[in-house]
């Protein structure tokens, strides 16, 4: 009886240790993705246009404590909608320029645009500029 | 036989405090550490959603007013700032854009210094500290001659991610004189002092209209840079007193301003003593 029991528990006992290391590990990797989609922030700063190459020039400002990856950005002018995935990799404190080609676009006088850019985490950013 | 029913009985029993102590152990190496350990990362996770909400309601607080003004007969511009919130600001870049945003300036600490423009970027401005970051100058391709495109606005931004427009906005600059945005005419007023901490008042009076305006700060730190709108040309008795709590009011001076147009800004310099 005493033996069935030693070898019971401690079956119990190495399946509750090793499922409480995976519950665990799980649960923090769970948390910390939490925790950087927390610290994450970043703005368009500012938006400048180039009528000649109907480019778009992007400045995101990453004022957040942790890098960050812009992997969509959404641009739409008039009817049309520009959607563009990409991997631009930012880091923290960081200020960076983005050119873009809205193809779909034609970034012309009097048209209204706005900008989305969505980071890997979900997080999101806007600009609206009226081309004058 | 009374021997070997203990003994049968005795065994029994040892089943039982091995399954309890296995229980125990169980649930000091395992449970106990799995629940300590929940919880701290749970505290972690809650510290930084604290954390990081201080760092958003600190960046709410950020006020600081923009004056922009161009430098005549140049491709100069001076940047006056203000910092009207409660907190400490870093202001890191200036953004010169012309209105179809096909032309971008930006000034950084890369191309501004305290040599050539009085302060470096970044600058710190504690609460109610006032600069002016001046000779910002255009690159040429900025300037086209043409009035219709040298229309330029202007913007600042904090680390923070904060963007503050000049009040001033637009700038437009047309065969060597800037003009701005301003509707009506505004009184600069500076007061130069030390680095003590003070209190001023001023007051404007029109002498050819009913104008009266006063205008208090407090708690300056250094030179105390205000602007007041007058809404129309005249002439203006500017007086400025410093009412610093720890001695009575002082009067700095009067001065005439004779305001003939909305730009450029007509201005009063007065001088503190102590």
């Amino acid at each position: 009886m005493a033996a069935m029991v030693l070898v019971i528990g401690a079956s119990v006992w190495s399946f509750a240790t090793s499922a409480s290391s995976i519950i665990s590990t799980n649960y923090y990797e769970e948390v910390m993705e939490s925790v950087e989609k927390v610290k994450e922030r970043f703005v368009i700063e500012n938006t400048g246009v180039d009528n000649a190459t109907n480019t778009l020039r992007i400045w995101i400002y990453n004022y957040g404590p942790i890098d960050l990856t812009i992997d969509l950005i959404r641009v739409t002018g008039g009817n049309n909608i520009s959607s563009q995935s990409v991997n631009i990799s930012i880091s923290a404190d960081e200020f960076k320029l983005i050119t873009l080609e809205p193809t779909e676009i034609s970034l012309m006088r009097g048209l209204s645009v706005t900008i989305e850019l969505r980071s890997s985490r979900g997080t999101k950013a806007y600009d609206s500029i009226h081309i004058s | 036989m009374i021997q070997s029913t203990y003994r049968k009985k005795a065994k029994r029993g040892i089943s039982t405090v091995l399954g309890v102590l296995l229980m125990v152990g169980i649930l000091f190496t395992t449970i106990i550490p799995l629940f300590i350990y929940v919880n701290s990362v749970n505290n972690y996770y809650d510290t930084t959603v604290v954390n990081m909400g201080i760092a958003d309601q600190e960046r709410g607080m950020e006020d600081v007013i923009v004056y922009a003004f161009g430098r005549d007969e140049s491709y100069d511009i001076n940047v006056l700032l203000v910092n009207e919130g409660s907190i400490s600001v870093n202001i890191t870049r200036i953004w010169v854009m012309s209105m179809d945003l096909q032309r971008i300036n930006i000034f950084t600490s890369e191309n501004v210094s305290a040599a050539l423009n009085a302060h470096d970027l970044p600058l710190q401005l504690n609460p109610s500290d006032q600069a002016t970051i001046e000779n910002l100058t255009l690159t040429l391709w900025m300037i086209l001659d043409d009035p219709d495109k040298d229309v330029f606005n202007i913007e600042i931004t904090t680390a923070r991610g904060n963007v503050f427009p000049s009040d001033t906005n637009p700038l437009s600059y047309n065969a060597g004189s800037w003009g701005t945005g301003m509707n009506w005419p505004w009184l600069e007023i500076i007061v130069r002092s030390d680095e003590g901490q003070d209190d001023f008042q001023v007051d404007v009076v029109g002498n050819s209209n009913n104008y009266t305006k006063t205008i208090s700060s407090e708690h300056v730190l250094g030179d105390y840079f205000t602007i007041i709108p007058v809404f129309k040309i005249g002439d203006y008795n500017v007086t400025v007193t410093k009412t610093t709590q720890k001695s009575s009011p002082v009067e700095l001076g009067t001065e005439i301003l004779v305001v003939t147009e909305i730009y450029p800004i007509s201005m009063a310099i007065f001088i503190d003593p102590d």
